[in-house]
């Protein structure tokens, strides 16, 4: 069971460290959710679905990667691609991008990578880069919630 | 023509978690310190001068102002128990640019005063590295 993955960062940021040193940040580590975070996870996961739907809808007649429920050809699928795919379902992505800055700073889920676990916090997403942002988003609805949990 | 807005509005960020403060009560030095010019007498007339940094002056600092409600003064009590594991980043932005001054292991020195009342203030003031 996968119960973590990293981002490799494309733009590193500074953070401050557990000890109060500065810090440049290169991969955040993202830990499974638990049913604690649901009700954040939630409208992601409709997202996910209603995007899905309407892609099987649109190229019903072409050949596109296909992805079955245990997750199985996620692999050809980097985040920014998931991310997009979601956009162009027509999700409310002004709604979508409060909801992911939501569980990026309240779930506990996203440490950044340096001494000791320093969370990600409001700030520190100010300084991500947005093609990052939407990476970290992407996959992580790849690695947790269209993925099975066993993959 | 640039350069003409004067910064007044900056973000604070102590540990990488913001931090609301009260309007224009941010101050900060650079902890670039003191430097010293003094004179030596070659004879003759020939003076030159010798220039030193007095490194002990070489301390960051930044201070701001905060109201005194639970969630402050439970944050600053751990700022202070952390010791100068704290990292503090100001960040300004205006229609000329961005500054953003890093102040690392950053402590709380002086025993602060938490007053309570409905329009007081906590002044926080930390102490660093030179800021960068």
């Amino acid at each position: 069971m996968k119960t973590e993955f990293n981002y490799p960062l494309k733009v590193p940021f500074d953070y401050i460290t557990k000890l109060g040193d500065k810090e440049q940040a290169t991969f955040i580590t993202v830990s499974a959710p638990t049913a604690k975070s649901v009700s954040m996870i939630a409208p992601l996961k409709q997202a996910m679905t209603m995007a899905s739907l309407g892609m099987q809808e649109r190229y019903k007649d072409q050949e596109v990667v296909e992805v079955s429920d245990d997750g199985e050809g996620l692999d050809s699928l980097d985040g920014e691609s998931i991310v997009a795919m979601i956009e162009a379902s027509g999700a409310d992505m002004e709604k979508l991008v409060l909801h992911f800055s939501e569980l990026f700073t309240k779930s506990k889920l996203f440490t950044v990578e340096g001494e000791g676990d320093v969370r990600l916090t409001s700030p520190l997403i100010d300084l991500m880069s947005i093609n990052d942002f939407y990476g970290l988003a992407g996959e992580f609805l790849k690695n947790f919630i269209i993925a099975s949990p066993t993959d | 023509m640039a350069g003409t807005t004067q910064l007044s509005d900056a973000t604070v960020a102590v540990n990488n978690n913001p931090v609301e403060i009260i309007p224009n009560s941010l101050k900060f030095s650079e902890g670039l310190g003191e430097q010293k010019a003094r004179a030596v007498s070659g004879g003759g007339g020939v003076v030159n001068q010798i220039f030193s940094n007095d490194i002990e002056t070489n301390v960051g600092k930044v201070s701001f102002k905060v109201p005194a409600t639970i969630d402050n003064i439970e944050a600053i009590r751990a700022w202070k128990i952390n010791r100068n594991a704290n990292g503090v980043t100001v960040t300004g932005s205006n229609v000329d640019g961005t500054i953003t001054r890093t102040f690392s292991r950053a402590a709380l020195l002086n025993d602060y005063e938490v007053e309570l009342g409905s329009e007081t203030d906590i002044t926080v003031e930390f102490s660093s590295s030179p800021a960068v």
